[in-house]
């Protein structure tokens, strides 16, 4: 990228942030804007984390207090995480003793947020991670309230693995922090600005229209296959 | 000039040690560096995932109905519609698990009683079968631990399934259903079918909470 690449885009992000301040301050700004930016805030979070779903995360989240040491924690994590990743372009190229640091502050940082996180297979079922051979099965990650309950999966691909894409997840579970703490102001629970319906879509009429065809094509030769076995059976038993 | 000799030998030898020496000590050092960070991070990590984190303080409640969020699958109440002479029972969460159970509550929206939008969402070839036949000014009833709210069917629309219009925040009470569509789609139906309702009574939740 030249000098003057980087120039533009940067008086374009410059005259960006100018334009969302103005907008900010222009009248019928409300609290309720303040919530629904906040809103907004935690779902593009969350959405820089690729889940399958955020919505379930999205309402958890509120419901979780915490400390102002966990807090503090968490942002004292995600600044060392910075630093681990911040000069380096690709993760395999940290030392170990990096790469071991910055796994312990992604785990860390989930567990602050009262999270665990479950390693599965491709079937769903648990994988022990130190045994893990990687291509025998595929891995994906799963988010679960303290109970257990599932709340989100993530199906991590190589490009996850890359230093600024880690970086931005762990930067993004930061900003929901930050997200959340302000929507609890208001001591309610604030609900999505917007989203996608849910997937409400079934393969059980598709299924069941197989089965009737499968039915109707194994009834049309059964038929002639019955005449033919009765014509081959006729003259043995004459 | 022996004895001279001697001390010159004697220092040579010294530094003839001495290099290798320092060599090993620098790299010792550097292995007891860089390992000793290592295994500190590794015994860290090991820890961090070992240990369970107790949070300092217990989940949040919230100051209006349902202060404690339901989790994934928990009963919410039962829609009924009595035009229809069907009962759905409604538990949170839209996810494939939640749906097989009934109608789910999708977790970002509203929950009656917290001045929004609810949005319950339902399979058209199980629950939400006989939707199709809802009319409006038809009634529904949700029936929650606080009472029952009943909404008024208002009207009805069709949008295509990625649409991002209708599951919006609402800062007024309302009901909004959502199925797949056409109800007699063979595969992955394209569309989802909408109702609308108003408000028409909801219980008093200060009183119902008490």
């Amino acid at each position: 990228m030249t000098l003057q690449s980087k120039l533009k885009k940067g008086t374009l992000i410059a005259a960006m942030s100018l334009g969302i301040t103005f907008m900010s301050t222009a009248p019928g700004t409300t609290a309720l804007a303040a919530s629904d930016n906040s809103a907004q805030q935690l779902v593009d979070s969350l959405n820089v984390l690729k889940l399958d779903h955020v919505d379930y995360l999205y309402a958890y989240l509120q419901s979780v207090n915490l400390s102002g040491k966990e807090y503090s924690q968490i942002v004292k994590n995600t600044n060392r995480a910075n630093q681990i990743i911040r000069n380096t372009n690709d993760v395999e190229n940290l030392p170990n003793s990096a790469k071991v640091e910055l796994l312990r502050i992604m785990m860390e940082n989930v567990k602050l947020l009262q999270l665990k996180a479950v390693a599965i297979d491709d079937k769903g079922k648990p994988v022990d991670l130190i045994n893990y051979r990687p291509g025998t099965t595929g891995l994906k990650i799963q988010l679960t309230d303290l109970n257990g309950k599932l709340l989100a999966t993530f199906d991590p691909t190589l490009a996850d693995l890359n230093a600024q894409a880690l970086l931005a997840k762990i930067n993004a579970l930061q900003e929901a922090v930050k997200a959340v703490k302000k929507m609890s102001e208001s001591g309610k629970f604030v609900a999505m600005p917007s989203a996608s319906l849910p997937n409400t879509a079934t393969e059980l009429p598709t299924m069941i229209a197989l089965g009737g065809l499968l039915v109707v094509l194994g009834g049309a030769a059964l038929v002639p296959a019955v005449i033919y076995t009765r014509k081959t059976k006729q003259p043995a038993g004459a | 000039m022996k004895k001279k000799k001697k001390r010159r030998s004697k220092k040579w030898r010294w530094v003839l040690l001495g290099v290798p020496i320092s060599i090993i000590l620098l790299g010792l050092g550097i292995i007891a560096y860089f390992g000793l960070d290592l295994t500190k991070q590794t015994v860290m990590l090991a820890r961090a995932a070992t240990t369970e984190h107790k949070p300092d303080l217990p989940q949040k409640k919230f100051e209006q109905a349902w202060p404690e969020l339901p989790a994934p699958g928990e009963s919410l109440g039962e829609l009924t519609f009595p035009s229809l002479k069907l009962n759905v029972p409604v538990v949170q969460g839209t996810h494939d698990e939640e749906l097989k159970k009934g109608a789910g509550h999708f977790a970002g929206s509203a929950l009656p009683g917290q001045g929004g939008q609810v949005l319950l969402s339902g399979h058209r070839d199980t629950v939400f079968t006989k939707l199709e036949h809802l009319k409006k000014g038809d009634k529904v009833t949700f029936t929650t631990k606080y009472g029952d709210f009943v909404y008024e069917a208002t009207s009805f629309k069709i949008v295509p399934a990625d649409d991002q219009t209708v599951n919006v925040a609402k800062n007024y009470e309302t009901l909004t259903l959502s199925t797949c569509y056409p109800f007699d789609f063979i595969g992955d139906a394209p569309d989802r079918y909408i109702i609308y309702t108003k408000l028409v009574s909801m219980p008093d939740i200060e009183v119902a909470k008490k």
